[in-house]
Protein backbone atom coordinates (compact mmCIF):
# COMPACT_ATOMS: atom_id res chain seq x y z
CA UNK A 1 0.00 0.00 0.00
CA UNK A 2 2.95 2.32 1.18
CA UNK A 3 4.71 1.46 -1.49
CA UNK A 4 2.21 2.12 -4.24
CA UNK A 5 1.66 5.12 -2.80
CA UNK A 6 5.17 6.56 -3.12
CA UNK A 7 5.10 5.38 -6.69
CA UNK A 8 2.39 7.81 -7.63
CA UNK A 9 4.05 10.34 -5.34
CA UNK A 10 6.89 9.82 -7.70
CA UNK A 11 5.00 10.36 -10.47
CA UNK A 12 3.42 13.65 -9.35
CA UNK A 13 6.86 15.26 -8.54
CA UNK A 14 7.47 14.36 -12.35
CA UNK A 15 4.73 16.47 -12.92
CA UNK A 16 5.70 19.04 -11.09
CA UNK A 17 9.11 19.16 -12.63
CA UNK A 18 7.35 19.28 -16.38
CA UNK A 19 5.07 22.22 -14.87
CA UNK A 20 8.65 23.97 -13.87
CA UNK A 21 9.53 23.42 -17.70
CA UNK A 22 6.23 25.57 -18.18
CA UNK A 23 7.25 28.38 -15.34
CA UNK A 24 7.99 31.09 -18.68
CA UNK A 25 4.14 30.21 -19.22
CA UNK A 26 3.14 30.52 -15.79
CA UNK A 27 4.69 34.22 -15.48
CA UNK A 28 3.13 35.67 -18.88
CA UNK A 29 -0.13 34.50 -17.66
CA UNK A 30 -0.10 36.25 -14.70
CA UNK A 31 0.38 39.54 -17.43
CA UNK A 32 -2.34 38.09 -19.80
CA UNK A 33 -5.30 36.83 -16.91
CA UNK A 34 -5.21 40.84 -15.79
CA UNK A 35 -5.66 41.63 -19.31
CA UNK A 36 -8.78 39.02 -20.28
CA UNK A 37 -10.13 40.55 -17.06
CA UNK A 38 -9.96 43.97 -18.23
CA UNK A 39 -11.43 43.35 -22.04
CA UNK A 40 -14.14 41.91 -20.01
CA UNK A 41 -14.35 44.69 -17.71
CA UNK A 42 -14.86 47.19 -20.23
CA UNK A 43 -16.88 45.13 -22.46
CA UNK A 44 -19.60 44.76 -19.72
CA UNK A 45 -19.32 48.29 -18.05
CA UNK A 46 -20.46 49.44 -21.96
CA UNK A 47 -23.08 47.08 -22.20
CA UNK A 48 -24.22 47.84 -18.51
CA UNK A 49 -24.44 51.36 -19.33
CA UNK A 50 -25.84 51.33 -22.34
CA UNK A 51 -28.58 48.85 -21.27
CA UNK A 52 -29.57 50.86 -18.49
CA UNK A 53 -30.41 47.89 -16.34
CA UNK A 54 -28.77 47.19 -12.56
CA UNK A 55 -29.10 43.30 -12.45
CA UNK A 56 -29.23 41.36 -15.65
CA UNK A 57 -29.99 37.80 -15.46
CA UNK A 58 -29.19 38.10 -11.70
CA UNK A 59 -25.74 39.52 -12.11
CA UNK A 60 -25.33 43.36 -11.08
CA UNK A 61 -21.85 44.54 -12.96
CA UNK A 62 -19.62 44.04 -9.99
CA UNK A 63 -20.94 40.51 -9.41
CA UNK A 64 -20.06 39.86 -13.33
CA UNK A 65 -16.55 41.21 -12.74
CA UNK A 66 -16.05 38.98 -9.70
CA UNK A 67 -17.16 35.94 -12.09
CA UNK A 68 -14.91 36.55 -14.55
CA UNK A 69 -11.90 36.74 -11.65
CA UNK A 70 -13.38 33.40 -10.21
CA UNK A 71 -13.84 32.04 -13.80
CA UNK A 72 -9.77 32.36 -14.34
CA UNK A 73 -9.12 30.96 -10.81
CA UNK A 74 -11.42 27.56 -10.96
CA UNK A 75 -9.79 27.59 -14.51
CA UNK A 76 -6.38 26.90 -13.17
CA UNK A 77 -7.72 23.99 -11.53
CA UNK A 78 -9.34 22.56 -14.01
CA UNK A 79 -6.51 23.01 -17.20
CA UNK A 80 -6.07 19.71 -18.39
CA UNK A 81 -4.13 18.22 -20.90
CA UNK A 82 -3.91 14.31 -19.88
CA UNK A 83 -6.11 13.50 -23.10
CA UNK A 84 -2.88 15.04 -25.29
CA UNK A 85 -0.02 13.32 -23.07
CA UNK A 86 -2.50 10.23 -24.23
CA UNK A 87 -2.36 11.04 -27.40
CA UNK A 88 1.68 11.61 -27.69
CA UNK A 89 2.36 8.11 -25.40
CA UNK A 90 0.10 6.16 -28.16
CA UNK A 91 1.70 7.54 -31.17
CA UNK A 92 4.86 7.66 -30.26
CA UNK A 93 4.64 4.57 -28.88
CA UNK A 94 5.72 5.02 -25.27
CA UNK A 95 2.37 3.59 -24.10
CA UNK A 96 3.52 0.21 -24.01
CA UNK A 97 6.25 1.11 -21.12
CA UNK A 98 3.81 2.73 -19.39
CA UNK A 99 1.67 -0.30 -18.96
CA UNK A 100 4.84 -2.13 -17.24
CA UNK A 101 4.83 0.32 -14.61
CA UNK A 102 3.76 -1.06 -11.81
CA UNK A 103 1.13 1.61 -11.62
CA UNK A 104 -2.74 1.24 -12.27
CA UNK A 105 -2.57 3.34 -15.73
CA UNK A 106 -5.17 6.12 -15.17
CA UNK A 107 -3.98 6.39 -11.66
CA UNK A 108 -0.65 7.46 -13.06
CA UNK A 109 -1.98 10.02 -15.23
CA UNK A 110 -4.51 11.02 -12.52
CA UNK A 111 -1.11 11.82 -10.53
CA UNK A 112 0.97 13.52 -12.99
CA UNK A 113 -1.69 15.70 -13.43
CA UNK A 114 -2.16 16.87 -9.73
CA UNK A 115 1.89 17.22 -9.76
CA UNK A 116 1.43 19.54 -12.90
CA UNK A 117 -1.48 21.54 -11.86
CA UNK A 118 -0.11 21.79 -8.21
CA UNK A 119 2.22 23.88 -9.28
CA UNK A 120 -0.02 25.89 -11.77
CA UNK A 121 -2.87 26.64 -8.43
CA UNK A 122 0.78 27.92 -6.25
CA UNK A 123 2.25 29.99 -8.80
CA UNK A 124 -1.05 31.64 -10.42
CA UNK A 125 -3.74 31.19 -8.01
CA UNK A 126 -2.69 33.66 -5.10
CA UNK A 127 -1.47 36.54 -7.68
CA UNK A 128 -4.94 36.20 -9.19
CA UNK A 129 -6.72 36.26 -5.94
CA UNK A 130 -4.77 39.35 -4.79
CA UNK A 131 -5.29 40.94 -8.24
CA UNK A 132 -8.69 40.81 -7.77
CA UNK A 133 -9.58 41.79 -4.75
CA UNK A 134 -7.38 45.15 -5.14
CA UNK A 135 -8.37 45.73 -8.73
CA UNK A 136 -11.64 44.26 -9.37
CA UNK A 137 -13.30 44.36 -6.41
CA UNK A 138 -13.52 40.52 -5.38
CA UNK A 139 -15.19 40.25 -2.33
CA UNK A 140 -14.14 37.34 0.84
CA UNK A 141 -16.14 35.12 1.03
CA UNK A 142 -18.09 33.94 4.23
CA UNK A 143 -15.96 31.47 5.35
CA UNK A 144 -18.27 28.43 4.79
CA UNK A 145 -18.53 29.41 1.33
CA UNK A 146 -15.12 29.61 1.11
CA UNK A 147 -13.87 26.37 2.05
CA UNK A 148 -17.41 24.85 0.31
CA UNK A 149 -15.49 26.75 -2.62
CA UNK A 150 -12.38 24.85 -2.11
CA UNK A 151 -13.43 21.63 -2.47
CA UNK A 152 -15.84 22.03 -5.25
CA UNK A 153 -12.95 23.12 -7.25
CA UNK A 154 -11.01 20.55 -6.50
CA UNK A 155 -13.93 17.86 -7.09
CA UNK A 156 -14.11 20.02 -10.68
CA UNK A 157 -9.99 19.16 -11.30
CA UNK A 158 -11.47 15.34 -10.76
CA UNK A 159 -14.95 15.90 -13.31
CA UNK A 160 -12.12 18.07 -15.71
CA UNK A 161 -9.80 14.98 -15.69
CA UNK A 162 -12.37 12.18 -16.18
CA UNK A 163 -13.59 14.04 -19.03
CA UNK A 164 -10.10 14.68 -20.57
CA UNK A 165 -8.89 10.87 -19.86
CA UNK A 166 -12.13 9.56 -21.57
CA UNK A 167 -11.13 11.71 -24.66
CA UNK A 168 -7.55 10.87 -24.39
CA UNK A 169 -9.02 6.77 -24.30
CA UNK A 170 -10.22 7.73 -27.98
CA UNK A 171 -6.62 7.67 -29.24
CA UNK A 172 -6.49 3.88 -28.90
CA UNK A 173 -8.94 3.80 -32.02
CA UNK A 174 -8.16 7.12 -34.09
CA UNK A 175 -4.21 7.35 -32.84
CA UNK A 176 -4.35 11.43 -33.79
CA UNK A 177 -7.22 13.33 -31.95
CA UNK A 178 -6.00 16.72 -32.13
CA UNK A 179 -9.78 17.26 -33.57
CA UNK A 180 -11.83 16.08 -30.77
CA UNK A 181 -9.50 17.31 -28.08
CA UNK A 182 -10.56 20.67 -29.31
CA UNK A 183 -13.95 20.00 -29.54
CA UNK A 184 -13.72 19.07 -25.89
CA UNK A 185 -11.80 22.21 -24.90
CA UNK A 186 -14.37 24.38 -27.17
CA UNK A 187 -17.39 22.62 -25.65
CA UNK A 188 -15.86 22.59 -21.94
CA UNK A 189 -14.80 26.17 -22.33
CA UNK A 190 -18.84 27.07 -23.00
CA UNK A 191 -21.25 24.83 -21.38
CA UNK A 192 -19.04 25.21 -18.08
CA UNK A 193 -20.17 29.30 -18.04
CA UNK A 194 -16.37 30.53 -18.78
CA UNK A 195 -17.41 33.18 -21.48
CA UNK A 196 -20.52 34.01 -20.15
CA UNK A 197 -22.55 33.30 -16.99
CA UNK A 198 -25.06 29.81 -18.23
CA UNK A 199 -28.26 32.33 -16.70
CA UNK A 200 -27.57 33.95 -19.85
CA UNK A 201 -28.55 31.14 -21.96
CA UNK A 202 -31.97 30.34 -23.35
CA UNK A 203 -34.43 28.53 -20.12
CA UNK A 204 -34.16 25.31 -21.87
CA UNK A 205 -30.43 25.34 -22.15
CA UNK A 206 -29.67 25.75 -19.26
CA UNK A 207 -32.21 23.20 -17.98
CA UNK A 208 -30.43 20.55 -20.18
CA UNK A 209 -27.11 21.85 -19.12
CA UNK A 210 -28.28 20.61 -15.63
CA UNK A 211 -28.40 17.07 -16.76
CA UNK A 212 -24.83 17.51 -18.07
CA UNK A 213 -21.79 17.14 -16.01
CA UNK A 214 -20.00 20.78 -17.77
CA UNK A 215 -21.63 23.04 -15.37
CA UNK A 216 -20.20 21.54 -12.90
CA UNK A 217 -16.55 22.17 -13.54
CA UNK A 218 -16.67 26.35 -13.14
CA UNK A 219 -20.44 27.59 -13.36
CA UNK A 220 -21.21 25.74 -9.90
CA UNK A 221 -18.24 26.31 -8.42
CA UNK A 222 -18.18 29.71 -8.94
CA UNK A 223 -21.72 30.64 -7.54
CA UNK A 224 -20.96 28.61 -4.14
CA UNK A 225 -17.98 31.38 -3.81
CA UNK A 226 -20.85 34.24 -4.93
CA UNK A 227 -22.71 32.30 -1.94
CA UNK A 228 -25.65 31.82 -4.19
CA UNK A 229 -27.37 28.29 -2.75
CA UNK A 230 -28.43 28.04 0.42
CA UNK A 231 -26.49 25.52 2.79
CA UNK A 232 -28.34 22.28 1.87
CA UNK A 233 -27.93 23.89 -1.63
CA UNK A 234 -23.83 23.50 -1.65
CA UNK A 235 -24.12 20.27 0.01
CA UNK A 236 -26.69 19.08 -3.00
CA UNK A 237 -24.28 20.39 -5.53
CA UNK A 238 -21.23 19.23 -3.84
CA UNK A 239 -23.01 15.64 -3.96
CA UNK A 240 -24.33 16.21 -7.78
CA UNK A 241 -20.01 17.04 -8.72
CA UNK A 242 -19.43 13.54 -7.03
CA UNK A 243 -22.23 11.46 -8.63
CA UNK A 244 -21.08 12.92 -11.77
CA UNK A 245 -17.11 12.02 -11.02
CA UNK A 246 -18.35 8.50 -9.87
CA UNK A 247 -20.33 8.33 -13.77
CA UNK A 248 -17.35 9.06 -15.17
CA UNK A 249 -14.51 6.88 -13.72
CA UNK A 250 -16.81 4.22 -14.35
CA UNK A 251 -17.47 5.14 -18.32
CA UNK A 252 -13.41 5.25 -18.15
CA UNK A 253 -12.80 1.81 -16.91
CA UNK A 254 -15.24 0.30 -19.11
CA UNK A 255 -14.22 1.99 -22.53
CA UNK A 256 -10.40 1.08 -21.02
CA UNK A 257 -11.15 -2.66 -20.94
CA UNK A 258 -11.95 -2.57 -24.41
CA UNK A 259 -9.12 0.16 -25.43
CA UNK A 260 -6.82 -2.21 -23.63
CA UNK A 261 -8.27 -5.30 -25.39
CA UNK A 262 -7.78 -4.04 -28.88
CA UNK A 263 -4.74 -1.74 -28.73
CA UNK A 264 -1.65 -3.89 -30.79
CA UNK A 265 1.85 -2.08 -29.95
CA UNK A 266 3.06 -1.76 -33.59
CA UNK A 267 6.85 -1.62 -34.12
CA UNK A 268 7.83 0.24 -30.95
CA UNK B 1 7.06 36.78 -56.95
CA UNK B 2 6.05 34.06 -59.11
CA UNK B 3 8.36 31.29 -57.26
CA UNK B 4 7.12 32.50 -54.34
CA UNK B 5 3.46 31.51 -55.44
CA UNK B 6 4.67 28.79 -56.23
CA UNK B 7 6.43 27.59 -52.87
CA UNK B 8 3.15 28.49 -51.34
CA UNK B 9 0.97 26.20 -53.98
CA UNK B 10 4.10 23.08 -52.61
CA UNK B 11 3.44 23.92 -48.94
CA UNK B 12 -0.41 23.88 -49.43
CA UNK B 13 0.00 20.66 -51.20
CA UNK B 14 1.91 19.19 -48.77
CA UNK B 15 0.14 20.35 -45.98
CA UNK B 16 -3.49 18.96 -47.24
CA UNK B 17 -1.07 15.27 -47.94
CA UNK B 18 -0.06 15.26 -44.63
CA UNK B 19 -3.67 16.06 -42.99
CA UNK B 20 -5.22 13.50 -45.05
CA UNK B 21 -2.77 10.80 -43.48
CA UNK B 22 -5.12 10.73 -40.46
CA UNK B 23 -8.57 11.64 -41.89
CA UNK B 24 -11.00 10.60 -39.60
CA UNK B 25 -8.95 13.21 -37.01
CA UNK B 26 -9.04 15.91 -40.03
CA UNK B 27 -12.65 15.76 -40.29
CA UNK B 28 -13.14 15.94 -36.87
CA UNK B 29 -10.45 18.71 -36.77
CA UNK B 30 -12.74 20.65 -39.62
CA UNK B 31 -15.79 20.29 -37.18
CA UNK B 32 -14.16 22.04 -34.10
CA UNK B 33 -12.62 24.57 -36.29
CA UNK B 34 -16.54 25.33 -37.07
CA UNK B 35 -17.20 25.22 -33.74
CA UNK B 36 -15.53 27.54 -32.39
CA UNK B 37 -15.98 29.79 -34.89
CA UNK B 38 -19.76 29.76 -34.35
CA UNK B 39 -19.22 30.13 -30.21
CA UNK B 40 -18.74 34.19 -31.34
CA UNK B 41 -21.50 34.50 -33.00
CA UNK B 42 -23.10 32.55 -30.93
CA UNK B 43 -22.20 34.51 -27.61
CA UNK B 44 -23.39 37.84 -29.27
CA UNK B 45 -26.72 36.28 -29.99
CA UNK B 46 -27.05 35.41 -26.44
CA UNK B 47 -25.76 39.05 -24.84
CA UNK B 48 -28.48 40.72 -27.59
CA UNK B 49 -30.98 38.91 -26.68
CA UNK B 50 -30.51 39.38 -22.75
CA UNK B 51 -29.25 43.06 -22.99
CA UNK B 52 -29.45 46.10 -25.69
CA UNK B 53 -25.67 45.12 -26.35
CA UNK B 54 -22.72 46.79 -27.09
CA UNK B 55 -23.40 50.76 -27.84
CA UNK B 56 -23.41 52.05 -31.14
CA UNK B 57 -23.96 48.35 -32.93
CA UNK B 58 -27.15 47.04 -33.64
CA UNK B 59 -26.96 42.84 -33.93
CA UNK B 60 -26.56 42.67 -37.47
CA UNK B 61 -23.99 45.37 -37.36
CA UNK B 62 -21.72 43.67 -34.53
CA UNK B 63 -22.49 40.18 -36.51
CA UNK B 64 -20.74 41.99 -39.69
CA UNK B 65 -17.52 43.18 -36.89
CA UNK B 66 -17.30 39.36 -36.04
CA UNK B 67 -17.31 37.86 -39.53
CA UNK B 68 -15.21 40.09 -40.55
CA UNK B 69 -12.72 39.40 -37.21
CA UNK B 70 -13.15 35.68 -38.23
CA UNK B 71 -12.30 35.67 -41.89
CA UNK B 72 -9.01 38.33 -41.62
CA UNK B 73 -7.98 35.90 -38.25
CA UNK B 74 -8.93 32.96 -40.51
CA UNK B 75 -6.40 34.61 -43.51
CA UNK B 76 -3.65 34.85 -40.85
CA UNK B 77 -3.85 31.27 -39.56
CA UNK B 78 -4.40 30.25 -42.78
CA UNK B 79 -1.17 31.81 -44.51
CA UNK B 80 0.78 33.13 -41.57
CA UNK B 81 0.20 32.08 -38.05
CA UNK B 82 3.00 28.88 -38.45
CA UNK B 83 5.84 30.29 -39.65
CA UNK B 84 6.72 32.00 -36.00
CA UNK B 85 6.30 28.47 -34.75
CA UNK B 86 8.77 27.08 -37.69
CA UNK B 87 11.22 29.76 -36.53
CA UNK B 88 11.34 29.13 -32.73
CA UNK B 89 11.30 25.12 -33.56
CA UNK B 90 14.05 25.88 -36.15
CA UNK B 91 15.96 28.03 -33.70
CA UNK B 92 15.71 24.98 -31.08
CA UNK B 93 16.35 22.27 -32.82
CA UNK B 94 19.95 24.07 -34.57
CA UNK B 95 17.88 23.61 -37.62
CA UNK B 96 17.50 26.97 -39.25
CA UNK B 97 20.44 27.08 -41.38
CA UNK B 98 18.88 25.44 -43.63
CA UNK B 99 16.62 28.36 -44.63
CA UNK B 100 19.66 30.77 -44.75
CA UNK B 101 21.54 28.55 -47.90
CA UNK B 102 17.94 28.99 -49.57
CA UNK B 103 18.60 30.84 -52.70
CA UNK B 104 15.43 32.93 -51.76
CA UNK B 105 14.69 35.47 -49.31
CA UNK B 106 14.67 33.93 -45.77
CA UNK B 107 11.37 35.90 -44.75
CA UNK B 108 9.36 35.64 -47.56
CA UNK B 109 10.62 32.01 -48.18
CA UNK B 110 8.78 31.01 -44.32
CA UNK B 111 6.11 32.80 -45.22
CA UNK B 112 5.43 31.24 -48.35
CA UNK B 113 5.67 28.03 -46.40
CA UNK B 114 3.60 28.74 -43.32
CA UNK B 115 -0.09 26.87 -44.38
CA UNK B 116 -2.40 25.74 -42.52
CA UNK B 117 -5.46 24.45 -44.03
CA UNK B 118 -7.59 24.83 -41.43
CA UNK B 119 -7.42 28.68 -41.96
CA UNK B 120 -9.53 28.22 -44.45
CA UNK B 121 -12.55 26.83 -42.83
CA UNK B 122 -12.56 30.27 -41.09
CA UNK B 123 -12.36 32.22 -44.16
CA UNK B 124 -15.56 30.51 -45.75
CA UNK B 125 -17.47 30.73 -41.91
CA UNK B 126 -16.48 34.15 -42.05
CA UNK B 127 -17.48 35.12 -45.75
CA UNK B 128 -20.84 33.47 -44.76
CA UNK B 129 -21.46 35.41 -41.73
CA UNK B 130 -20.38 38.83 -43.95
CA UNK B 131 -22.47 37.98 -46.90
CA UNK B 132 -25.50 36.98 -44.45
CA UNK B 133 -25.16 40.57 -42.55
CA UNK B 134 -24.65 42.95 -45.03
CA UNK B 135 -27.91 41.71 -46.71
CA UNK B 136 -29.89 41.86 -43.56
CA UNK B 137 -28.95 45.02 -43.14
CA UNK B 138 -29.08 46.09 -46.93
CA UNK B 139 -25.41 46.97 -48.08
CA UNK B 140 -24.93 46.72 -51.57
CA UNK B 141 -21.25 45.21 -53.35
CA UNK B 142 -20.90 47.93 -55.53
CA UNK B 143 -20.35 50.90 -53.22
CA UNK B 144 -17.51 52.78 -52.77
CA UNK B 145 -17.12 51.94 -49.34
CA UNK B 146 -17.48 48.15 -50.19
CA UNK B 147 -14.04 48.74 -51.92
CA UNK B 148 -12.92 50.25 -49.23
CA UNK B 149 -13.99 47.92 -47.23
CA UNK B 150 -11.83 45.23 -49.59
CA UNK B 151 -8.32 46.93 -48.96
CA UNK B 152 -8.83 47.34 -45.38
CA UNK B 153 -9.56 43.22 -45.10
CA UNK B 154 -6.19 43.16 -47.37
CA UNK B 155 -4.57 45.58 -44.66
CA UNK B 156 -5.10 43.91 -41.94
CA UNK B 157 -4.23 40.91 -43.32
CA UNK B 158 -0.65 42.49 -43.94
CA UNK B 159 -0.81 43.46 -40.20
CA UNK B 160 -1.17 40.03 -39.26
CA UNK B 161 1.85 38.77 -41.69
CA UNK B 162 3.73 42.42 -40.15
CA UNK B 163 2.81 40.77 -35.88
CA UNK B 164 4.28 37.42 -37.14
CA UNK B 165 7.51 38.94 -38.18
CA UNK B 166 7.47 41.03 -35.31
CA UNK B 167 7.15 38.12 -33.28
CA UNK B 168 9.10 35.81 -34.91
CA UNK B 169 12.54 38.47 -34.73
CA UNK B 170 11.53 39.19 -30.66
CA UNK B 171 12.13 35.23 -30.78
CA UNK B 172 15.37 35.90 -32.15
CA UNK B 173 16.51 38.74 -30.62
CA UNK B 174 15.10 38.00 -26.89
CA UNK B 175 13.39 34.93 -25.55
CA UNK B 176 12.65 31.66 -27.62
CA UNK B 177 9.79 30.69 -26.02
CA UNK B 178 6.21 30.38 -27.17
CA UNK B 179 4.95 32.08 -24.51
CA UNK B 180 5.28 35.12 -26.67
CA UNK B 181 2.75 33.99 -29.14
CA UNK B 182 0.44 33.41 -26.13
CA UNK B 183 0.62 37.28 -25.33
CA UNK B 184 0.19 38.18 -28.61
CA UNK B 185 -3.23 35.74 -28.40
CA UNK B 186 -4.50 37.51 -25.43
CA UNK B 187 -3.50 41.54 -27.13
CA UNK B 188 -5.77 40.29 -29.93
CA UNK B 189 -8.54 39.07 -27.72
CA UNK B 190 -8.86 43.05 -27.51
CA UNK B 191 -9.83 43.27 -30.82
CA UNK B 192 -12.40 40.81 -30.55
CA UNK B 193 -14.80 43.98 -29.24
CA UNK B 194 -15.83 47.11 -31.35
CA UNK B 195 -12.96 49.50 -29.98
CA UNK B 196 -15.41 51.95 -29.00
CA UNK B 197 -16.10 50.06 -25.56
CA UNK B 198 -12.41 50.73 -24.37
CA UNK B 199 -10.66 53.79 -22.45
CA UNK B 200 -8.54 56.11 -24.71
CA UNK B 201 -5.13 54.57 -24.11
CA UNK B 202 -6.30 51.20 -25.67
CA UNK B 203 -8.12 52.59 -28.63
CA UNK B 204 -4.75 54.82 -29.23
CA UNK B 205 -2.17 51.78 -28.50
CA UNK B 206 -4.43 49.27 -30.73
CA UNK B 207 -4.64 52.19 -33.67
CA UNK B 208 -1.09 53.54 -33.97
CA UNK B 209 1.20 51.20 -31.55
CA UNK B 210 0.20 47.91 -32.46
CA UNK B 211 -2.48 48.42 -35.30
CA UNK B 212 -4.41 45.41 -34.76
CA UNK B 213 -7.75 46.96 -34.76
CA UNK B 214 -7.03 47.13 -38.43
CA UNK B 215 -8.25 43.22 -38.18
CA UNK B 216 -11.23 43.35 -36.79
CA UNK B 217 -13.13 47.18 -36.45
CA UNK B 218 -12.00 49.52 -38.89
CA UNK B 219 -12.80 47.96 -41.96
CA UNK B 220 -16.42 47.20 -40.60
CA UNK B 221 -16.55 50.45 -39.47
CA UNK B 222 -15.64 51.80 -42.76
CA UNK B 223 -18.06 49.78 -44.61
CA UNK B 224 -21.32 50.53 -42.21
CA UNK B 225 -20.59 54.43 -41.73
CA UNK B 226 -18.05 55.40 -44.63
CA UNK B 227 -14.33 57.12 -44.39
CA UNK B 228 -12.67 60.40 -44.64
CA UNK B 229 -9.18 60.67 -46.42
CA UNK B 230 -7.98 61.68 -43.23
CA UNK B 231 -9.46 58.44 -41.46
CA UNK B 232 -8.10 56.45 -44.37
CA UNK B 233 -4.93 58.02 -43.41
CA UNK B 234 -4.68 57.78 -40.13
CA UNK B 235 -5.66 53.44 -40.59
CA UNK B 236 -3.16 52.41 -43.10
CA UNK B 237 0.05 55.08 -42.10
CA UNK B 238 0.33 52.66 -38.73
CA UNK B 239 -0.10 49.63 -40.84
CA UNK B 240 2.63 50.71 -43.48
CA UNK B 241 4.91 52.29 -40.34
CA UNK B 242 4.71 48.96 -38.12
CA UNK B 243 5.44 46.76 -41.31
CA UNK B 244 8.57 48.14 -42.17
CA UNK B 245 9.50 48.30 -38.14
CA UNK B 246 8.73 44.53 -38.09
CA UNK B 247 10.92 43.88 -41.56
CA UNK B 248 13.45 46.10 -39.85
CA UNK B 249 13.76 44.00 -36.33
CA UNK B 250 13.99 40.97 -38.55
CA UNK B 251 16.99 41.73 -40.34
CA UNK B 252 18.66 42.83 -37.44
CA UNK B 253 17.96 39.75 -36.02
CA UNK B 254 18.71 38.11 -39.11
CA UNK B 255 22.62 39.81 -39.16
CA UNK B 256 22.68 38.83 -35.31
CA UNK B 257 22.25 35.62 -35.95
CA UNK B 258 24.81 32.93 -35.49
CA UNK B 259 24.46 29.19 -35.76
CA UNK B 260 24.20 26.67 -33.22
CA UNK B 261 25.91 24.33 -35.55
CA UNK B 262 23.08 22.07 -36.45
Amino acid sequence: MIKAFKSYLAQARIGFKVGIQYRFHFIISLITVPLSLVIYYFLWHSIYSYTGQEIIRGFTLPAMIQYYVLSMIVGFFVWCDTDKWMEQDIRRGHIISMFTYPMKFMWQHLAFEIGINSLGILLEMIPVFAIGFIFFGLQVAPAFYFIAFLVSVVLAFFLAFFISFNVGLSAFWLQKIEGIRRVRRTLLLFLSGGMIPLSFFPIWIQYVSHFLPFEYIRYVPIKIYLAEYSVIGVLFQLGLQIVWIILLYLLSQFVYKRAFKQFAGAGV
Amino acid sequence: MLKFFRIQKKAVGMSISSEIAYRMNFYIKCFAMVLSDFIGPLLTLIIYSTTLGIPGWTLHEFLLFQGTLILIFGLGHAFVLVFPYEVMHAIREGEFDKYLVKPYNTLLYMIAESFEIEGLAEVGIGIVIIAYSMAKIGISVFSLNFILYLVLVVAGFVVQAAMMTFISALAFLFVRSEALMNLYFKISDFVRYPLNVYAVGIKLFLTFFFPLAVSSFYPTDVLLRGATPLLLVKILLPVIIFTAVSVFLWNIAMKRYTSAGG
